[in-house]
């Protein structure tokens, strides 16, 4: 069997009044 | 005899996989609980045919170990003796990150206790309104309370920055109590400027503790909006009510901010851990695609291998996301292009004495301080689009 990889998002935190 | 040097990698177990990251590139991925014992004997040392009768053992059938050290290889987790560097995660971006301060000095900050203050505050912030409803902003009051469109921008657009630099301070310190490290940088939401805060180093620790460092940005917030509360409930000065109406008004905007997870704000982020997802952001565009019709071939294949977790909150999430973006556009057509134009007449009015006239320069001062965000936000996004034909 192969071991299959699944790629994982950046974290982004923000903040905004506007 | 060959055996394979990894690069200090975090190891976190989430449910039935294993979230496997470099904390210095950034680059996390998840993979079966297979490949987390393959990655942990490599670590041992063990050599690859070791590893194979290993995992064969585990697995009860072959595994292709030299397919997945060369797939390792590719992701930068095998350790070549370079020293690697973080890929950009925005588009104005530090490319350090950013340790500063110990964590021992800050971990009393984000410990239970301290959430449980925050909490508190926050209850303390309700009953407030509820007792004083006078206290909650009114957009016609407080917006531009200073009459003057100029004197607004000198006071509000730096208390505004300040605060959103606190903010992120915030999640910074939350991050370190934790033992992780951010970095920052400028980046936009569709036409709105943001201050941002790369977490990305938050998947490497347990599910539990990614709630603090997300949520740090908005435990300043509370504190912010609880002395501000408090200060006007102390304060009969009309002026000093005023200013303070101002900042209330602002906070509570940026509480409003967080909620519009389409916008991928900290509790998009929240949202993302709570659900189990890794990769929403991306399964929930190409839902979208699909929704429509525009699905290539090598999207349709990206999709398949999504995660269930993922594919099962992008079906919905897809719609949120398409209202709220709608939504966006309807608010800037509504509310803002008529301020801006509002800004621009008083900024054309005041500098048509010409730059002779000190009020020539404050007037063309003021309206960079109220439209420089939105014109930088536009740069990005025409830069995004020129990188990517």
């Amino acid at each position: 069997m192969t071991i299959e990889v699944r790629k994982v998002e950046s974290v982004k935190a923000t903040g905004n009044d506007a | 005899m060959t055996t394979v040097r990894l690069r200090p990698l975090s190891i976190v177990p989430e449910g039935e996989e294993v979230l496997v990251g470099d904390p210095e590139t950034g680059t996390f991925v998840t993979i079966p609980a297979i490949g987390g014992l393959v990655i942990e004997a490599l670590t041992r040392g063990a050599t690859i045919d070791e590893v194979a009768a290993e995992a064969e053992a585990a697995a009860g059938q072959p595994v292709d170990i030299p397919a997945f050290v060369a797939t390792l290889t590719e992701l930068g987790f095998v350790d070549d003796g370079s020293r690697p560097e973080a890929a950009a995660t925005a588009p104005i971006q530090g490319k350090r990150w950013v340790a500063g301060v110990s964590e021992r000095v800050v971990r009393p900050l984000f410990g239970r206790v301290a959430w449980c203050c925050y909490a508190a505050i926050a209850v303390f912030c309700v009953a407030v309104f509820v007792v004083r409803p006078d206290l909650f902003p009114s957009a016609a009051r407080d917006a531009f309370p200073f009459g003057d469109i100029g004197l607004s921008a000198v006071l509000l657009v730096p208390f505004s920055m300040a605060t959103m630099a606190l903010h992120e301070c915030g999640h910074w310190l939350a991050a370190r109590a934790a033992g992780l490290r951010a970095r920052f940088g400028v980046d936009r939401r569709m036409m709105l400027l943001v201050f941002e805060t790369d977490l990305t180093q938050v998947w490497g620790v347990p599910r539990k503790q990614r709630y603090s460092p997300l949520l740090g940005g908005m435990a300043v917030d509370v504190v912010l909006l609880g002395a501000l509360l408090a200060a006007s409930l102390a304060v009969d000065d009309a002026a000093v009510s005023a200013a303070l109406a101002v900042g209330i008004y602002l906070k509570l905007a940026g509480f409003l901010w967080q909620c519009m997870v389409f916008l991928r704000t900290d509790l998009y982020a929240v949202m993302v851990n709570l659900l189990g997802c890794h990769n929403l952001w991306r399964v929930k565009t190409l839902l979208l695609r699909r929704a429509f019709g525009r699905l290539s071939a090598a999207e349709t294949e990206e999709l398949a291998s999504a995660s269930a977790a993922d594919r099962r909150a992008g079906s919905w999430f897809r719609w949120v996301w398409l209202a709220g973006f709608a939504g966006v556009l309807g608010w800037f057509a509504l509310f803002v292009l008529p301020v801006v134009a509002v800004v621009l007449r008083w900024a054309a009015d005041g500098m048509s004495a010409g730059p002779l006239a000190g009020r020539f320069w404050y007037c063309l001062v003021c309206a960079a301080l109220l439209l420089g965000p939105y014109l930088l936000a536009a740069g990005l996004a025409v830069r995004e689009r020129r990188s990517r034909t």
